[in-house]
């Protein structure tokens, strides 16, 4: 393989410091890249809540953009391309849809988007027409998997992903009777249902679901009261679906039963964690760290391959047109390494980025998913989320 | 070359002194802990004999010419610690830009030539004087480093740029790139000096790059009974003194890989531990040693019949294993 990409090699590395003298710079193709995020993303807020309350990290997801940037320099240098991120933010789903047009006017063939879920259903319908591709990084909700956007892909992982996640688990650990307290917002709903289907598919068992609510007043003590909320039944884990984590922040070592915690507090599912020490995660986390002072987050990690994966494919597609690219994008030739041990690639049924997906508490990785024992006929990534053969288009 | 270092060391151990003399071919193993911040000194009958606390995070060794020194990169303490070998203790440490992980010395033992994988740099270091006279930008988290026979040339893998740099000594300049598969790790040169084999870590493959033409020769994977491609995930290398087997290390599908150099499409395989990294030969080449990092142990192995022998815990993350003979 790496013969046919000869001419590659052929163009020695640009930077000045390492140029060869007798060697001019020849001309390098510019690449734009779009990165469009939301401000004041409901889901990042800082300051929600009247408690001293920072539960979502702060996330810039355009930082883990620029990181691939720079992580990739040696690489756009040798291939003779000169990749620039173009970073917008718009305030409602009609400013998105024209940032788009105008990223693919200015020949951005690629735009992640780091956006929420309906927002993202918007401009994929609104910019169908468009010769562009998208990269959902941040929404997971898999009926964004299964609209079948031919223009998009998604490089964050999908609810599905992140609950079959908990269910290997589970299973591994033979911690098989859930007990599952779902929030007012919709999203926790959402949860709730995924992960009863995850659950199912592994055979263990939601005891009982029950709702909580904040409020505090007296006579809706059965669902604000954790002792209330998690007595009377018998169960191995408690799984929490709040998305806010206002109340979830208060259920570990709450509990009527002495069980773990798990979901939206306590142990935790990630697509990256800081705390991760294999396969070179280290060496990614720190050069973020240095350079944007904070923790690498998930979104941010999403944003990063992302970006990785449009440079890779402008480098080893067999030539730069947007059928080509993409078409490499969405090929098994796709090799990414997201310092996660694996080579990762985009699904071909639903354009779902496969990886590995971590359990991880505040301070560690716990596991790291999909859990040992758990085999799949083609690729054992693709026991997380949904799978070619379950899969429908809506 | 193997030879003509040991017949050097040999000689200059006679004439120089008896200190020397007693140092001089052990037999010991050495083993790096990554995480033990030390490195394990088993006996030839492979019991520990010395733990030698380092630097932190210690991980690529290797010996000078007559075997008195051991040189060990500590990637958490930016140094490379230099160990005494007939007293097994750390006597003295040469600085390096920050996280060295693989080394080499240049062929005529003047200089370094290091890795420095958090920011991107190969470094040249003067032996003599310890101190840094060249820093060499490389692709993000460099690794593997290696000379060309000859000296004029070092190599170095960009483990995320995915490929080869490679790099003129005499002036310090990266004169071409080679692209390569994905995670470029290790390297080693045949003992004709013909060919650069280069570890692949996540698209499971070797590269061999032929020196002369700087292009890529040959494309080879590996596959162990039982095992899918992306469990394949090649790390370290060793090549016989003849030339006539290839050591490869398959990491998270545990098994070692021993090629045959003549046929190239023969392949054995020899189950070891878990995450198989670093290989090294002894001097007779009757046995193999692997360090297996997420067992924390190493795994003998008899190359006449390329049977796992024994396994022995060593202490938390071995990295790397060089052997006193």
């Amino acid at each position: 393989m790496s013969l046919a990409f000869a001419f590659l090699v052929v163009v020695a590395g640009l930077l000045p410091a390492i140029l060869p003298a007798q060697e001019a710079a020849p001309e390098k193709e510019a690449v734009l890249i779009g990165h469009i995020s939301l401000s004041d993303d409901p889901r990042y807020l800082q300051d929600w809540g009247y408690a001293r309350l920072v539960v979502p990290p702060p996330v810039r997801s355009i930082e883990g953009a620029m990181l691939a940037l720079e992580d990739m320099a040696f690489v756009s240098d040798a291939a003779g391309i000169a990749p620039v991120v173009d970073a917008r933010e718009a305030a409602n789903a009609a400013e998105v849809a024209t940032a788009v047009m105008e990223l693919s006017g200015a020949g951005a063939a690629f735009v992640v988007l780091d956006l929420p879920g309906d927002m993202v259903a918007a401009v994929a319908e609104a910019t169908a027409d468009l010769p562009i591709t998208l990269i959902n990084a941040t929404a997971p909700e898999d009926a964004l998997r299964a609209a079948c956007y031919p223009n998009m892909l998604h490089s964050g992982p999908s609810d599905r992903m992140q609950m079959d996640t908990f269910a290997q688990y589970l299973r591994a650990m033979g911690w098989e009777e859930v007990l599952v307290l779902v929030g007012e917002d919709p999203r926790d709903t959402v949860m709730a249902e995924v992960l009863q289907a995850s659950l199912d598919r592994l055979r263990l068992e939601v005891v009982e679901a029950r709702p909580f609510t904040l409020a505090t007043d007296p006579e809706s003590r059965e669902g604000n009261n954790v002792r209330l909320l998690t007595g009377g039944v018998d169960y191995d884990v408690v799984f929490v679906a709040d998305t806010r984590g206002e109340f979830g922040r208060y259920v570990p070592y709450a509990t009527q039963l002495p069980r773990p915690v798990m979901g939206s507090v306590g142990l935790t599912v990630q697509a990256w964690h800081w705390a991760m020490e294999r396969d070179g995660a280290t060496q990614v986390s720190s050069r973020f760290d240095r350079q944007h002072g904070r923790r690498m987050t998930t979104q941010d990690w999403a944003a990063w391959i992302a970006v990785k994966g449009i440079i890779i494919a402008y480098t080893r597609a067999p030539d730069r047109t947007r059928e080509s690219l993409t078409g490499f994008m969405r090929s098994e030739a796709m090799r990414l390494d997201g310092s996660k041990g694996v080579t990762l690639n985009y699904r071909t049924w639903d354009g779902q980025l496969r990886m590995p997906m971590l359990l991880a508490s505040s301070e560690a990785v716990i596991a790291i998913a999909p859990v040992e024992g758990f085999l799949h006929a083609t690729n054992t990534l693709d026991t997380l989320g949904v799978d070619e053969a379950e899969f429908v288009c809506n | 070359m193997q030879g003509i270092l040991a017949t050097t060391a040999l000689l200059m151990a006679l004439v120089l002194s008896p200190v020397l003399a007693a140092a001089f071919e052990t037999g010991q193993i050495f083993v790096s802990t990554e995480r033990g911040n030390e490195v394990v000194v088993l006996s030839p009958e492979y019991e520990i004999v010395a733990r030698i606390e380092t630097s932190r995070r210690p991980r690529d060794m290797h010996f000078n010419a007559d075997h008195t020194l051991l040189y060990v990169a500590c990637g958490d303490d930016d140094v490379i610690d230099i160990i005494d070998v007939a007293t097994l203790e750390v006597i003295d440490s040469i600085p390096t830009g920050p996280s060295p992980e693989v080394f080499v010395f240049s062929p005529d033992q003047t200089q370094i030539f290091v890795s420095n994988e958090e920011d991107s740099v190969l470094e040249f270091i003067d032996l003599a004087t310890q101190t840094v006279t060249a820093r060499v930008p490389t692709g993000a988290e460099p690794e593997g480093v290696i000379n060309s026979l000859d000296g004029t040339t070092v190599f170095v893998t960009s483990e995320v740029a995915d490929m080869v740099h490679v790099v003129d000594r005499a002036t310090a300049r990266v004169t071409k790139n080679i692209i390569v598969g994905t995670r470029p790790r290790r390297f080693v040169v045949t003992p004709d000096g013909a060919e650069l084999w280069v570890s692949d870590e996540l698209s499971s493959e070797v590269h061999v790059i032929d020196i002369a033409t700087l292009e890529v020769k040959e494309v080879h994977t590996f596959l162990p009974p039982g095992f899918r491609p992306e469990d394949v995930t090649p790390v370290g290398m060793e090549v016989t003194a003849d030339g006539s087997r290839m050591l490869i290390t398959l990491g998270r599908a545990n098994h070692l890989a021993v090629v045959d150099m003549a046929d190239r499409t023969s392949v054995d395989y020899v189950l070891v531990g878990s995450r198989a990294w670093a290989v090294a030969l002894t001097a007779d080449q009757t046995t193999a040693i692997v360090a297996n990092g997420l067992s924390d142990d190493i795994t003998v192995i008899d190359m006449a019949t390329l049977r796992p022998l024994l396994s022995i815990a060593v202490g938390r993350t071995p990295h790397a294993v060089v052997i006193d003979d």
